[in-house]
């Protein structure tokens, strides 16, 4: 051996130790070393082997896989549906394929006018018509409609689905959509009339937009109480564009083009949803382009759909609102009804530079709220009066309730109590988390107090609903008519049907002026008072209008989008298709 | 280089623990102070903010001096709770009967073995939040075996030298002998043990911070601010590499500093001629 | 006492340590856990009913230990109160991930650790010897997530190499071919299973280093070398063998560590196992989950030990006489 130095002294008759230290024999003494050797050696072996696979990984396309014929759209979607059939599904992800496996009589187009028919396109229903007094509408099906196992499309299964909606027994949560609706007749097997107590300016949009058609010859013998556990929830019939073909649950849901459908065979054979919940590999699932459309793309994964060249980052209206709502009911820092007080709730607004918090955890993605509306709703008068960032008004009002700033700990205290609150986010929403920080250091230096606590998004729903919180981070997602909405969030609770006001608010002026708007028929009418009627929200400061969100969907260049409508993106997936080029994908 | 490594840790070391003692007077800024939400969100490092800020707009320096505050002060206190319960067991073990020793030590062992995130994982879910103090008290509580055991084999051993035999055939009683003859023996593999307890503390803590179950926000800790800045590791890498170099470099000069006392405490450790 | 008795006596308290720890989960949580997940998930009061007469939540907390022990040991731990699925086989899945990564972070630890230590054992005065000492000095005692984040930030983030996070392509499990899930689940796998074995590995190649240390003033060495037999095969028959079952010792040691440690390495690289999984069942309150994994983690540890132990005893010869 050239070198090797014992640390041990052993006796010189045994080698020849040289003090030859030369870098090159160093190498070469550790390369001898009977350890390293038998270890490397199969090491090596490895090594040979990791850097085939490694070489065959980078050659391979990412992209040479069963689904890129040009005829599967794959979306990566976050959740998995709940349910299928339109009486039963509530979440985002079951009503997208609802509405591919299932029909409307009529659907809105984009320009989301929800008064009279004007905006509407015919579906199932190719014509239709107004009795002279409004209080009926008949609709002529078309002949040439079929439920996807053959049966042709009857009047009587129009009157079917009514029934099952309102039917207690099923206890569809969109039952009450439906109020106001007195019956469905028969008057022949292609004609079905739909009859109103009084005529209203949402009707047609009543019963366009909310009843999806079911077959009546396959649930008719369905019990009723156990829709959500029979044969046909597993494996829906329809009539729509796309059929039913596998549904793994928490895995991925398909569905194949009706290739005989009577309004025209879509472009996509297949249409897959795989439920990626976690959201960074969902970005990167789009980004390496084995799934086509990711409906949502935020902050650092935005970024890089906008550099990637096989991509297209799409904007599509949005309806959504995030507001920091206020327990009306809530006794807190000695007070009764703390929030109930409109003094306090307009410091509070003041004290909040949202302009400046929308730009720290938005960016340009998103724009500050302006009331209990998304601006993409018709006809809304976007310069409005608001309550202004002004933290001197804010500190001045708190002084004059009795909150005063302790000047050792700087703590707004009131009787030795510190002013505090809980204010509750949803962990599932990583833009409300940056919110909640950003609220609690700016109240912070006004001297109040504010408890972040993020809950899982079950927990969040169950203890808002339950008005077991002190404030809350809440993101709403509006329907197309702006009453419906309203009503839900806003109007007084009346009697126990709380709805979705998990504030607790009740202001007698505006549920006036919400009943007014309701009878209005007149366009420019409504669109006024239903201006009054976010002013009096505003005014009231019944929340904190935090952000609207603007809608970006990452979708794969090899795919044109048509007709992503605010409330539904997925709107008018059957006439996707693809474009011609083909795109290199690239790596993540 | 060999004299120089424990030398410079050990200034290192202290050096950090002083700056962290001294947090709220050196620190320019608040640790939860956000400046400019607009136009200070993830700016690299300036002469103003001489390690950045963060995605709130808050100056990182300022937020490791008051993480390294919180994250040594949790350490510190979980270091002495498993130090002097450890000791005591594995002390009180060792002096007493053969099986008496030998079932404690087995219970020692058993609790080495239960996975200690689990412990954390249970404490979170009855409690929620974490306060420090009760972090460090479960921190402690989670690290007392490993010392129990390094006591025991140690009493037990210095039980069997020649001069604590005399004393006690002198007649002395047993807590003065183990004050007078064992005790100072102790002092030296003791702290070893406990610097690199520390350590390893102080590592579990940050990484319980990071998944959230310790040092809750807008608290700084190092842990923490790692957690803050996952979402900008490709804009705004600074933001997580100011924590993990802190940690970095707090938990290896702590480790080096182990590693010289320990070598120290072995050289005292020459045998005492018999009595 | 006898040694293959304290063993069995030692694994058997791990896995009742473990079983009380997710009873206690279970049960003790202030603010009935089942009363909160029952609302969670909307059953009616009737589903409700039946949950406490299946937990048995109205007799003593005696018997409802009992009843909980023979589900646990049984493998019956009921169902996750958010997603409505068999506790078991959420947590199989998640069980086997983790094994996935650790076992490969764990061989990767074995593969650099023993040959790295032994290297530095046999040559503790050279340069690269003392130099790699103080690395895995600082590899050792740093924080798991740390090197998590540097490893992703340079590796994924900055030069684009391997993918950010999952174990798969979410697409290509479901409609790739088997081939290209496989090299997809190896590229995920890199970066998450390097990270575990540097730490690990680091703490083996100390362990090596002071055990082959040690070997080396053994006198038996000497007479290897004196009566003429060259460095290797002393090393490699004599003085490796012997260093070799510290090793195992300090492996067996780490098995807390493979299941309840990977949760950060999990968390960082969004890897699916169980200690994600157990974290996020926290998260959501899902207590059934989160006491199963509890139990279940106190299985796959008390196993590993047992494995470790029998390792050990064929390794020693003098274990072997000693309990005979």
């Amino acid at each position: 051996m050239c070198c090797r130095s014992t640390g041990v002294r052993a006796p010189p008759t045994l080698e020849r130790v040289t003090r030859h230290k030369s870098r090159r024999c160093i190498v070469r003494g550790l390369c001898s070393l009977p350890a390293i050797q038998t270890i490397m050696f199969p090491l090596q072996r490895c090594g040979l082997a990791l850097l085939v696979i490694l070489q065959a990984c980078g050659d391979a396309a990412p992209n040479s896989s069963a689904n890129t014929s040009a005829t599967v759209l794959t979306i990566a979607t976050p959740a998995d549906a709940d349910a299928l059939v339109p009486q039963l599904v509530q979440s985002t992800q079951g009503k997208q394929a609802a509405d591919l496996l299932f029909d409307h009589l009529a659907r809105p187009t984009n320009t989301l006018e929800t008064v009279g028919d004007a905006g509407f396109k015919p579906e199932l229903a190719q014509r239709w018509q107004w009795a002279p007094d409004s209080l009926s509408i008949a609709f002529a099906l078309n002949p040439s409609a079929q439920w996807h196992d053959g049966h042709p499309v009857r009047a009587k299964d129009v009157q079917f689905s009514f029934a099952l909606y309102i039917d207690p027994a099923v206890a569809s949560p969109h039952a009450s959509n439906f109020a106001g609706i007195d019956s469905v007749t028969v008057r022949d097997s292609l004609t079905v009339v739909v009859w109103w107590n009084q005529r209203s300016p949402e009707q047609f949009f009543q019963i366009a937009f909310n009843l999806a058609i079911v077959p009546e010859h396959l649930l008719a013998n369905v019990p009723r109480t156990t829709l959500a556990q029979s044969e046909y929830a597993q494996k829906p019939v329809g009539s729509g564009r796309y059929r039913f073909e596998q549904w793994t649950r928490e895995q991925q849901l398909i569905v194949t083009a009706d290739t005989g459908n009577y309004r025209g065979r879509p472009n996509f054979a297949r249409v897959v949803w795989v439920v990626t919940s976690d959201p960074i590999a969902a970005s990167l699932s789009v980004l390496s382009g084995q799934a086509d459309v990711l409906e949502s793309v935020r902050g650092d994964a935005f970024v890089k759909a906008r550099q990637s060249p096989s991509l297209r980052t799409v904007e599509y209206g949005s309806l959504d609102y995030a507001y920091m709502l206020f327990n009306f009911d809530r006794t807190l820092n000695g007070t009764r009804r703390f929030f109930g007080d409109h003094a306090v709730r307009t410091a509070l607004t003041a004290a909040l530079d949202r302009k400046a918090m929308v730009r720290n955890a938005l960016d340009s993605l998103g724009a500050v709220a302006l009331g209990p509306f998304a601006r993409s709703v018709t006809g809304v008068d976007t310069a409005m009066k608001q309550i202004g960032y002004d933290v001197a008004m804010a500190a001045h009002v708190f002084d004059s309730l009795g909150w005063t700033v302790d000047a050792k700990d700087k703590l707004r205290k009131k009787n030795g109590k510190a002013l505090r609150f809980e204010l509750l986010v949803p962990a599932s929403s990583a833009t409300r988390q940056k919110f909640g920080v950003l609220i609690q250091a700016q109240l912070a230096s006004l001297g109040i107090t504010v408890d972040v606590t993020p809950l899982e998004p079950g927990l969040f729903a169950a203890r808002l609903e339950k008005g077991e919180f002190d404030a809350a981070l809440n993101m709403w997602r509006s329907d197309p008519s702006p009453m419906v909405s309203l009503r839900q969030v806003w109007a007084s609770p009346r009697g126990r049907e709380m709805g979705a006001n998990y504030a607790r608010y009740a202001n007698a002026q505006f549920d006036a002026v919400l009943d007014s708007a309701s009878t209005a028929f007149n366009a420019q009418q409504r669109r006024r008072l239903y201006q009054r009627a976010y002013q009096l929200i505003v005014d009231d400061a019944a929340a904190v209008w935090l952000y609207e969100p603007r809608n970006f969907a990452a979708i794969n260049a090899r795919v044109s989008p048509v007709g992503m409508r605010a409330d539904a993106w997925w709107a008018e997936l059957p006439d996707w298709s693809v474009t011609s080029a083909r795109v290199a994908t690239t790596k993540p | 280089m060999r004299n120089n490594m424990p030398r410079f840790s050990t200034i290192v070391f202290g050096a950090i623990v002083l700056l962290a003692i001294l947090a709220p007077l050196v620190a320019p800024f608040g640790p939860a102070q956000q400046l400019d939400i607009v136009a200070l969100k993830n700016r690299a490092p300036s002469v103003t903010h001489l390690l950045g800020t963060d995605a709130y707009s808050r100056d990182l320096l300022s937020r490791a001096l008051f993480g390294a505050r919180t994250s040594l002060f949790v350490a510190f206190a979980a270091t002495t709770i498993a130090t002097v319960v450890g000791t005591l067991w594995g002390g009180l073990a060792a002096t007493a009967a053969n099986r008496l020793g030998d079932g404690m030590m087995l219970i020692v062992d058993v609790l080495r073995s239960v996975p200690r995130m689990l412990l954390f994982l249970v404490a979170v879910a009855l409690a929620g939040a974490l306060s420090p103090v009760w972090l460090a008290a479960l921190l402690g509580i989670s690290a007392w075996p490993a010392i129990s055991r390094m006591a025991f084999v140690l009493v037990r051993d210095l039980q069997s030298r020649s001069f604590v035999e005399a004393a006690h055939a002198a007649g002395s009683a047993p807590g003065r002998v183990f004050l007078r003859h064992i005790a100072p023996h102790l002092t030296g593999p003791l702290t070893a043990a406990g610097t690199l307890l520390l350590a390893d503390i102080l590592a579990l803590e940050s990484g319980l911070s990071f998944l959230g179950l310790g040092i809750k926000p807008p608290g700084a800790s190092w842990g923490n601010m790692v957690q803050d800045a996952l979402p900008y590791l490709g804009s705004a890498w600074w933001t997580a590499a100011v924590p993990c170099a802190c940690l970095l470099v707090t938990v290896f000069s702590a480790s080096a500093l182990a590693d010289q006392l320990q070598k120290m405490t072995r050289r005292d450790e020459t045998p005492v001629p018999g009595l | 006492m006898n040694y293959l008795l304290r063993r069995l006596l030692h694994v058997l308290a791990v896995v009742a340590i473990s079983t009380s720890l997710g009873f206690v989960v279970l049960h003790l949580v202030p603010g009935d856990p089942l009363g909160l997940a029952t609302e969670q998930a909307g059953r009616s009061a009737a589903a409700r009913a039946q949950l406490q007469a299946q937990y048995g939540l109205d007799k003593p907390l005696v018997q409802q230990y009992a009843a909980f022990a023979k589900r646990a040991v049984t493998g019956n731990w009921g169902v996750s109160m958010v997603s409505g699925r068999p506790v078991g086989e959420a947590l199989r899945e998640g069980l086997v991930n983790t094994l996935k990564l650790s076992g490969t972070g764990l061989l990767l630890a074995v593969l650099l650790g023993v040959s790295i230590g032994a290297w530095q054992g046999w040559r503790p005065q050279s340069v690269i010897g003392r130099m790699l000492g103080t690395v895995l000095t600082g590899l050792y005692v740093i924080p798991e997530f740390v090197v998590a984040i540097t490893l992703i930030t340079i590796f994924s983030y900055h030069l684009s190499v391997f993918p950010i996070g999952g174990a798969m392509d979410p697409v290509l499990s479901v409609v790739g071919s088997k081939s290209q899930q496989t090299r997809d689940q190896l590229w995920h796998l890199v970066l998450p299973a390097v990270t575990l074995g540097i730490g690990w590995g680091a703490a083996i190649a100390r362990q090596q280093r002071t055990a082959v240390l040690d070997t080396r003033q053994e006198d038996f060495v000497r007479t290897a070398r004196a009566k003429g037999v060259s460095a290797n095969n002393v090393f490699f028959r004599h003085a490796f063998p012997v260093a070799l079952p510290p090793v195992v010792t300090v492996i067996g040691l780490m098995l807390p560590v493979l299941v309840g440690g990977a949760v950060v390495v999990e968390t960082v690289f969004a890897w699916p196992g169980l200690g994600s999984l157990l974290l996020k069942a926290i998260g959501a309150r899902d207590y059934p989950l989160v006491s199963g994994a509890i139990v279940l983690t106190g299985f796959v540890v008390a196993s590993g030990s047992v494995l470790t132990d029998v390792v050990l005893f064929a390794l020693n010869p003098r274990l072997r006489a000693h309990a005979q």
